[in-house]
């Protein structure tokens, strides 16, 4: 005994049995599940009702009153799977196959599951939901993971917009069973359909009572979707600006890349080269293998990128392997060229020889010595009294003129002579790959000085003749003073003038344009102001675990310490002495 | 579904709506008559294809149906083609012919072009 329910088809009365009723209802619902108003759906399932109507009342003739299961399965079979109807008018969603064969085939083994983000479980994009259907475990698990996830450094919202980018949504009955793992066929897209059906109603149905908490969410979920497709619109653009940047950035560097491969090949003339990129430095063979090497080890990962940046805007899909593989092999071999290089540049330099000599020079007749630089003639472009040009002190630089090289590593010091005589010790170094080479280096190391009565004149750089490389030449003076006798700096001497020790501890720049006198203790700059002021300085002594502690303090009423605007703290201890000096607040 | 089971629903699918024009070309049909048709040229193996394609091209233009009585059940849809079907038809015919020569010239004569 059935229960039967009475029903109007396409028309007419049919009485039907109660499980054959659910199953022509969810066969109509996933055919309807297929279409849209626009396909003009309503018409399509009047139409195929008349037809299942008609075909029932041909199966039921004048013996029966009531149709049954077999009835209902047998209109199905003859009207095709509700994706078999879809299939002539979608082709996105046709899997409907002519194939007699396969029309029964109902469980067919389409277990692959695909990943993609559930639209139904969602809370903000689905994704978490998507993923636990693909690996097969609880949403919650993987909420609760990115939930996590999300504090640390915020890394779990910034995978999760990553993956509500990339993982697609699913969209048809096809797709959400995809996801689920579950066979696409008629049973399964009926039960999905009656499940979202019966959802919809319970939705409509909410005010009747009945609470239905697991889409409590729904209005939190669609502020959520709404954000989140805001955010990946933003993401998408925002994307898209920083790809043109990085283009036009790493386009500029490419400019600048090759404009300072032409500088240094010396394509374009007259630049300020550093002189390890010269053929001062390096032999000829060097500097091909240097440029090459750099072309190859910075030039390939650019241009590297400048392309992958260019397909990902433009959507090239073309990879040439070849081209991917060859760059790698010749970056590689820029890599070795480099280390190479490095190791036989730095054999140039393996050997250092020094010599030292005596230079005579004239006692000056009122026991003052007055120092100078030799002025250079102005045979180029380099202004040499122009300190901003070229600076002293810089070793690396070098002036090419027609014939020799002009360096610029010269120092003088200044020190107490034993006798009572000035004397002048003139110290040359230089590098080399051996002893020979080192020597030979030395030798050819061309240094001016000249003294005209009591005015000792320095050449402030030194020739080597061009072919000769550099091997970090070096020129170091001592001038050693008599006590009681005096020396005066002109004033460029401060270019050459390298750490002279005094007993007022006054910088090299500041002992310019004055008379120093040699005294027991060093230098001492008599009746200058400096020396005067530096002279009364007020010394408290402090003794501090057996060693002398100045505190100077070159204003008499200024305080070391500035009490009025810092919050000084001093802590004495086992440890030793902390004072800590902080702002007011 | 494989490269093959696509690339021959593709095929059906392209002749299928011109079956049908031509099945209704001959005269006022009732969807039954039209699957009849279809079973017995084996294009069509199931009813519920041949719905969503009549509303398609009702919808474009190409039929017109009108009412009749039924005997056994409910009223049924009698389909005729209007003039635009019937120059759609015509045109379909042509294309059709010229498919047929264009598939029989390179698969009939293989050694055609050696």
């Amino acid at each position: 005994m059935n229960k039967t329910v009475t029903v109007n088809i396409g028309g007419m009365v049919f009485h039907i049995e109660e499980q054959a009723y659910d199953k022509l209802k969810k066969y109509l619902e996933a055919i309807r599940g297929y279409f849209t108003t626009s396909d003009g759906r309503d018409e399509i399932i009047q139409d195929i009702e008349s037809r299942i109507a008609e075909m029932f009342s041909e199966r039921i003739g004048n013996n029966r009153q009531v149709v049954i299961e077999a009835d209902v399965e047998f209109v199905i079979d003859t009207m095709g799977r509700p994706e078999q109807v879809a299939g002539e008018s979608d082709d996105d969603k046709s899997y409907a196959s002519t194939n007699s064969n396969q029309s029964h085939q109902n469980n067919s083994t389409n277990t692959h599951r695909r990943l993609y983000r559930d639209p139904d479980e969602k809370v903000v994009g689905g994704v978490c939901s998507g993923i636990s259907y693909y690996i097969g475990i609880d949403p919650i698990w993987m909420r609760l993971a990115f939930a996590i996830a999300f504090f640390v450094y915020g890394s779990g919202f910034l995978l999760y917009i990553l993956l509500m980018l990339i993982i697609p949504k699913a969209k048809t009955t096809s797709e959400k069973l995809e996801m689920k793992g579950q066979a696409v066929n008629i049973d399964n897209i009926k039960k999905t359909i009656q499940e979202e059906f019966d959802d919809i109603k319970n939705r409509l149905q909410g005010n009747s009572g009945k609470l239905n908490f697991s889409r409590g969410t729904g209005k939190i979920s669609n502020f959520f979707e709404a954000l989140g497709e805001i955010l990946i619109g933003g993401i998408k653009l925002f994307v898209k600006v920083i790809g043109g940047f990085l283009m036009v950035l790493f386009t500029v560097l490419l400019i600048a890349l090759f404009v300072s491969v032409l500088a240094l090949t010396g394509a374009i003339g007259n630049t300020h080269i550093p002189v390890f990129m010269t053929e001062s430095f390096l032999s000829n063979w060097q500097l091909t293998l240097g440029i090459i090497a750099m072309i190859l080890v910075l030039g390939i990962p650019i241009i590297a990128l400048i392309y992958s940046l260019a397909r990902s805007l433009f959507k090239l899909k073309t990879e040439h392997k070849v081209l991917n593989y060859s760059a790698k092999i010749l970056w590689t071999v820029g890599v070795i060229i480099a280390v190479w290089l490095a190791i036989s540049i730095s054999n140039n330099f393996r050997r250092r020889e020094q010599q030292r000599v005596d230079i005579p020079i004239a006692q000056p007749a009122n026991n003052t010595l007055y120092l100078d630089l030799i002025k250079e003639e102005s045979t180029n472009n380099y202004n040499f009294d122009n300190k901003n040009d070229i600076n002293i002190n810089d070793i690396f630089s070098i002036i090419n003129h027609d014939d020799t090289f002009k360096i610029s590593n010269v120092t003088l010091d200044v020190m107490r002579a034993e006798g009572d005589k000035f004397e002048l010790v003139k110290i040359i170094t230089a590098n080399g790959a051996d002893h020979k080479e080192a020597t030979y280096n030395l030798r050819n190391i061309d240094y001016d000085l000249l003294q005209e009565d009591s005015v000792l004149k320095f050449g402030k750089v030194f020739n080597i003749f061009k072919g000769m490389q550099f091997r970090n030449q070096k020129v170091k003076l001592i001038l050693k003073v008599p006590v009681g006798k005096s020396v005066h700096f002109n004033h460029e001497m401060d270019q050459i003038i390298y750490d002279i020790k005094n007993v007022t501890n006054t910088y090299d720049g500041d002992m310019i344009d004055k008379t120093w006198t040699m005294t027991e203790n060093g230098l001492k700059c008599i009746g200058c102001n400096l020396a005067e002021s530096t002279n009364e300085k007020k010394h408290t002594r402090v003794r501090v675990n057996g060693r002398d502690i100045d505190i100077d303090s070159e204003d008499e009423n200024k305080d070391t310490i500035d009490w009025e605007n810092k919050d000084v703290k001093i802590r004495i201890n086992g440890q030793g002495v902390l004072i800590d000096a902080k702002d007011k607040k | 579904m494989s490269n093959l089971e696509n690339t021959q629903l593709q095929m059906r699918k392209g002749v299928l709506e011109f079956c049908i024009l031509s099945i209704i070309s001959k005269g006022e049909v009732y969807p039954s008559d039209i699957i009849a048709k279809m079973k017995e040229a084996r294009l069509m193996v199931v009813e519920g294809t041949l719905y969503p394609l009549l509303t398609r091209l009702k919808n474009q233009g190409l039929l017109s149906y009108t009412w009749k009585e039924s005997v056994s059940g409910p009223p049924r849809k009698y389909y005729v083609l209007t003039p635009i079907g019937e120059q759609f038809q015509k045109e379909l015919s042509t294309t059709w012919q010229e498919l047929v020569n264009a598939v029989n010239t390179t698969t009939l004569n293989p050694n055609h072009n050696e």
